[in-house]
C-alpha cells in the first residue's frame, strides 16, 4: 500500500479515492474498533459502531483541519461521540461494576506494557499528576462515555462533585499537557 | 461578546462539552452562546483537544473478520475503473492536490473545502458519483459537455455549447450511449439551434457501465463523441 501520511490518506477519502479508502480502514480498524468495544463492551456493536465512524469520517473528511488536531484524534473523536450516542439510546442505569473494571484493567494493561509508545508517556504522566478520584471520573467520562450523573452514581458521590471531578480533572489535564509541550 | 454571565456559565459546561457528556439542554444553551462568542470558543477547542487525547488510551483491537470488506462496501462507492480519467472537473484541483500529496501534506484549505462540498453534494443526492466529459467533434474540436451522475436515480445529460471551432451545425441529432460491454443505446433526440441545445434524462444503467456517448446525424453519420 501506498507509503502516504494519514493526512493525505484523509484527502483521499474525501474524494472518494477507492485505494486511499482502503488503506485510511486497514490502518485505523483496530483503534477505532478498540474504542468502541472499550465504551460499550460488546463486540457485535462496536462493530456497528465502528462502521458508522468510517462512514461519517468518509461523508465529512472534506471538513477535517489538520491545524486542529491529529488524523488519528479526530476520528477517535468521532467514534466517540457515535458511541455515545448509542449509550444514550441504550444504556440503562445498571452499570456491572465487575465488567467496568474488567475493562479498565484492560486499558491500563495496555498503558503500562507501553504498546504506543511517545503519545502514551505524556498522557499517562499528565493523568499521573491528578487527584486520584479526578483522574477516575474524568476516565469514566472520557473513555466509557458515562454522563456526570453516571460517574456520580458509580462512585457514590453527589452530582455537583462529580461534575466538579471531571471539570478539574481535564482542566488539569490539558494544563499539565500544555506544560509538556512547552 | 467575550464577557458577561454567558461565559461564565459555558466554561462552567466546557469540560463537559469537550467529552462529549454533556445533556441536550445543556448544550443547546452552550451553543448559543458560542456561536457569538469566540474565546469560548477557543477555550472549548482547547479542552477537546485534551479530551480526545485520551482516547488514545483505548487499546487497539482488531475488529471481526470481513470489517474491512464490509465498510468498504459502504463506504467505497461502485464505480468503474475509469474512475480518476473521468473525475469531474468540479473535483479536478482537489484530486491534483492528491497526486501532489507522494507521502506529503499538501492540500490547501480549498482544496479540502471543494472537497467536502463534492461529498456533501452527492450524499445530498444518494449519489455515488459525478463526472463530465468533453464531447469532441472531427479533429478534437470541443463541441459540447456531457454529464453523467450515478446515483438514484442515474442520469446522462448533453449539452452542446459554442466553442471556439466551427459549431456543430443545427438541426436534429441522436444521441447513443457505447456501454462497457458493446451495447449500444439509443438515448433520444436532441435539438440544435445556433450551436446550443441541451438533453437527458434519467437511466436505469450505472454510470460507471458506460464507455462513450456518440452523437449521430440524421443520416447516421457519427458527428461527435465523448469518452465517459
Amino acid at each position: 500500500m501506498w507509503p502516504l501520511s494519514d493526512e493525505a490518506l484523509v484527502t483521499g477519502l474525501a474524494l472518494g479515492d477507492e485505494e486511499a479508502a482502503t488503506a485510511f480502514v486497514r490502518r485505523f480498524q483496530a483503534r477505532v474498533f478498540g474504542l468502541a468495544l472499550t465504551m460499550v463492551g460488546d463486540r457485535a456493536v462496536a462493530e456497528e459502531i465502528a462502521q458508522e465512524t468510517f462512514l461519517r469520517a468518509w461523508r465529512h473528511a472534506g471538513a477535517y483541519d489538520p491545524r486542529r488536531g491529529r488524523v488519528t484524534t479526530w476520528l477517535l473523536s468521532i467514534a466517540r461521540n457515535v458511541a455515545i450516542d448509542h449509550l444514550r439510546m441504550r444504556r440503562t442505569e445498571s452499570i456491572d461494576p465487575d465488567e467496568l473494571r474488567r475493562r479498565e484493567s484492560a486499558m491500563w494493561a495496555q498503558v503500562d506494557a507501553g504498546e504506543a509508545s511517545g503519545e502514551l508517556i505524556d498522557l499517562r504522566e499528565a493523568l499521573a499528576t491528578l487527584p486520584a478520584e479526578q483522574r477516575r471520573a474524568l476516565l469514566l467520562a472520557a473513555l466509557y462515555g458515562f454522563t456526570a450523573r453516571e460517574v456520580g452514581a458509580i462512585e457514590g458521590s453527589p452530582l455537583g462533585t462529580a461534575k466538579t471531578r471531571i471539570r478539574s480533572g481535564l482542566i488539569k489535564l490539558r494544563e499539565s499537557l500544555e506544560e509538556t509541550e512547552k | 461578546m467575550t464577557d458577561g454571565p454567558g461565559c461564565e456559565r459555558v466554561r462552567e459546561l466546557a469540560p463537559e462539552l469537550a467529552l462529549g457528556i454533556a445533556d441536550g439542554e445543556e448544550r443547546a444553551e452552550a451553543l448559543e452562546h458560542l456561536a457569538r462568542c469566540p474565546d469560548c470558543r477557543r477555550y472549548l477547542s482547547e479542552l477537546s483537544a485534551s479530551a480526545d487525547e485520551l482516547l488514545l488510551l483505548a487499546p487497539s483491537h482488531e475488529p471481526p473478520a470481513g470489517f474491512e470488506q464490509r465498510v468498504r462496501a459502504q463506504i467505497v462507492p461502485r464505480r468503474g475503473r475509469r474512475w480518476r480519467r473521468a473525475l469531474a472537473p468540479v473535483a479536478a484541483a482537489a484530486a491534483a492536490a492528491l497526486v501532489a500529496a507522494a507521502g506529503v501534506w499538501m492540500a490547501t484549505d480549498s482544496d479540502r473545502e471543494l472537497a467536502d462540498r463534492y461529498a456533501e453534494t452527492l450524499a445530498t443526492a444518494n449519489g455515488d458519483y459525478f463526472a463530465a466529459a468533453p464531447l469532441e467533434g472531427a479533429g478534437g474540436r470541443r463541441l459540447g459537455t456531457v454529464f453523467g451522475y450515478e446515483g438514484n436515480p442515474s442520469w446522462c445529460m448533453v449539452v452542446i455549447e459554442p466553442g471556439e471551432g466551427a459549431p456543430l451545425p443545427s438541426g436534429t441529432y441522436e444521441m447513443q450511449l457505447v456501454t462497457e460491454d458493446g451495447r449500444r443505446i439509443p438515448w433520444g433526440a436532441l435539438e440544435v439551434e445556433d450551436g446550443t441545445g441541451s438533453a437527458g434524462h434519467a437511466m436505469e444503467l450505472d454510470y460507471h457501465e458506460l464507455a462513450e456517448m456518440r452523437l449521430v446525424d440524421s443520416s447516421n453519420e457519427e458527428v461527435a463523441e465523448a469518452e465517459l
